[in-house]
């Protein structure tokens, strides 16, 4: 399978979901598949912004692939048919702690967790990495999350490939 | 420190020059000891699918997340910036010189022509912001002159290591990499080789943009009976593989419609081989001189055939373009030294 690998990151700090993204890549390679990274921007300079770059990842062409894997929100707003999330850094209510508490920043918020749950509901599998997360999302979008630990050696990572490719 | 972002754009599972001249340029800026950073955001050309994409490249933040934005493949120009520089590759051809052509990619309907005007429009302001526009080649600034009367620089992207082309004695065959799709056109070349005396072969090396690409390819070689004489290597050549073949073959044959640039035939001339191509292959007749470093034959079977033919039976004129090529090749465009100069001055 040709698969998206979909995750954001701050340019010139790419943090650990990049990290992630190129191991899970290297994995799925490794298992046969082609992977393509799709390392998406994300500046949290304000509310506006904010609400604009979702729409940003909404808007997105991403065609031409057999499955996506997004590792975290609002990555998991792209728009594909096939598209697995698999939380392993921040969610909605990680990335909104940083709002402010004005009226502007509250309706950010509230869309932002709004939006959370339901491209999470709308995902075709959903995973977490820890099971604190698994509760959450499972609250927030009323589904099914599995606990899909991040790896902590490269024999480990054949089974999240396992997981995440049936 | 200057923080520069390069910004680009590719279609997921397509591999084509624009990762390359992104990937060289980071390269050639990090080996300046700038503090760069690359942003290759994705597009599908779907056509109805593009106003939203445009318009999604519009809601981006990156004011603080550079000092620098350079531009490359459409539709990064339109990403936000206080600085923005543009090194422009092509347009979104079928909205411009390609609309309304075989290889026109929106339709001539109401929403197609609408579809194009949004591109149009989109494109006019975006490049109204950027401080300095550059082309790629001469066909691309003469595009950018043509359709939006902006005055382009041309600066051609150059090989990040000319000197891991090498040149071994030539073998009977012709070698044609690339993406496989219709405007590279793989089945002229194909079809070419219908004119050309056994034992020439011709060698096409890609992998197929979309899997249906590569079928009238296949059936024009069982058509012609020439499954003994045409090798496709389905897939994304290593490059040592490429410059292997580029060494070892009589020349190269690169004969698209219209090309915006070309890296085959700055490739070639660094492995000391001509270059075959056609009158109407855009960029690539910037590089290829008839009859001097390759040869410029009409798009047609006969022609391209026959000019197959001409070096497959006359090695010496072959081997003579091909080191003429390569004595022209350094002179053919800026170093990277001078690209990155000039997409970092004030």
């Amino acid at each position: 399978m040709r698969i998206g690998i979909v995750h954001t990151r701050d340019p010139f700090a790419p943090g650990d979901e990049a990290g992630v993204a190129a191991a899970l890549g290297d994995a799925l390679v490794a298992a046969g598949h082609e992977a393509v990274p799709l390392g998406l921007p994300l500046r949290w300079d304000d509310p506006l912004q904010m609400v604009e770059q979702v729409l940003a990842v909404r808007l997105l062409g991403i065609g031409n692939l057999d499955r996506v894997i997004v590792l975290g929100f609002p990555a998991m707003c792209v728009n594909h048919h096939h598209r697995y999330v698999w939380q392993v850094e921040a969610g909605a209510s990680a990335v909104c702690a940083s709002l402010p508490a004005t009226p502007r920043g509250d309706d950010a918020r509230a869309a932002m967790m709004r939006v959370e749950a339901e491209f999470l509901g709308r995902a075709v599998r959903a995973y977490a990495a820890s099971a604190g997360d698994a509760e959450r999302m499972r609250v927030a979008a009323s589904r099914d999350v599995a606990v899909l630990p991040l790896p902590g050696d490269a024999d480990a990572w054949a089974g999240v490939v396992a997981e995440l490719t049936r | 420190m200057t923080r520069y972002l390069i910004a680009s754009s590719f279609v997921p599972g397509v591999r084509g020059g624009a990762d390359k001249i992104a990937a060289d340029l980071a390269a050639a800026m990090r080996h300046r000891g700038l503090d760069v950073d690359t942003l290759m955001l994705p597009v599908w050309d779907a056509w109805e699918e593009l106003p939203q994409q445009l318009l999604g490249m519009r809601l981006w933040h990156l004011e603080g997340a550079a000092d620098r934005l350079i531009a490359l493949r459409t539709p990064a120009h339109l990403l936000r910036h206080p600085d923005k520089v543009v090194w422009f590759l092509h347009h979104h051809r079928g909205a411009y010189d390609l609309w309304g052509t075989e290889h026109g990619t929106i339709p001539d309907t109401d929403e197609g022509r609408q579809v194009r005007d949004v591109i149009a429009t989109s494109d006019h302001r975006a490049l109204a912001e950027a401080s300095r526009v550059y082309a790629i080649s001469r066909v691309t600034a003469g595009r950018l002159q043509a359709f939006g009367g902006v005055d382009a620089a041309v600066m051609y992207p150059p090989l990040l290591d000319p000197e891991g082309y090498r040149c071994d004695e030539a073998e009977d065959f012709v070698f044609l990499p690339g993406r496989i799709t219709p405007a590279k056109r793989q089945l002229l070349a194909v079809e070419a080789m219908a004119h050309v005396p056994s034992p020439t072969r011709l060698v096409i090396a890609g992998a197929p943009d979309q899997p249906e690409h590569l079928v009238p390819v296949r059936r024009a070689i069982a058509h012609l009976g020439l499954d003994d004489r045409v090798d496709v290597l389905e897939g994304w050549l290593p490059e040592d593989d490429k410059r292997d073949l580029m060494a070892r073959c009589l020349a190269c044959v690169f004969p698209p419609f219209d090309e915006d640039y070309g890296y085959v035939s700055l490739e070639a001339a660094h492995s000391s081989k001509p270059v075959i191509t056609c009158t109407d292959s855009g960029g690539t007749l910037e590089f290829v001189e008839d009859g001097v470093t390759g040869l410029v034959a009409a798009p047609t079977p006969e022609a391209l055939g026959a000019a197959i033919a001409r070096l497959a039976g006359d090695r010496r004129a072959a081997r003579e373009m091909g080191v003429t090529a390569h004595t022209r090749a350094g002179a053919m465009g800026p170093s990277w030294d001078r690209v990155v100069d000039e997409l970092t001055r004030a």
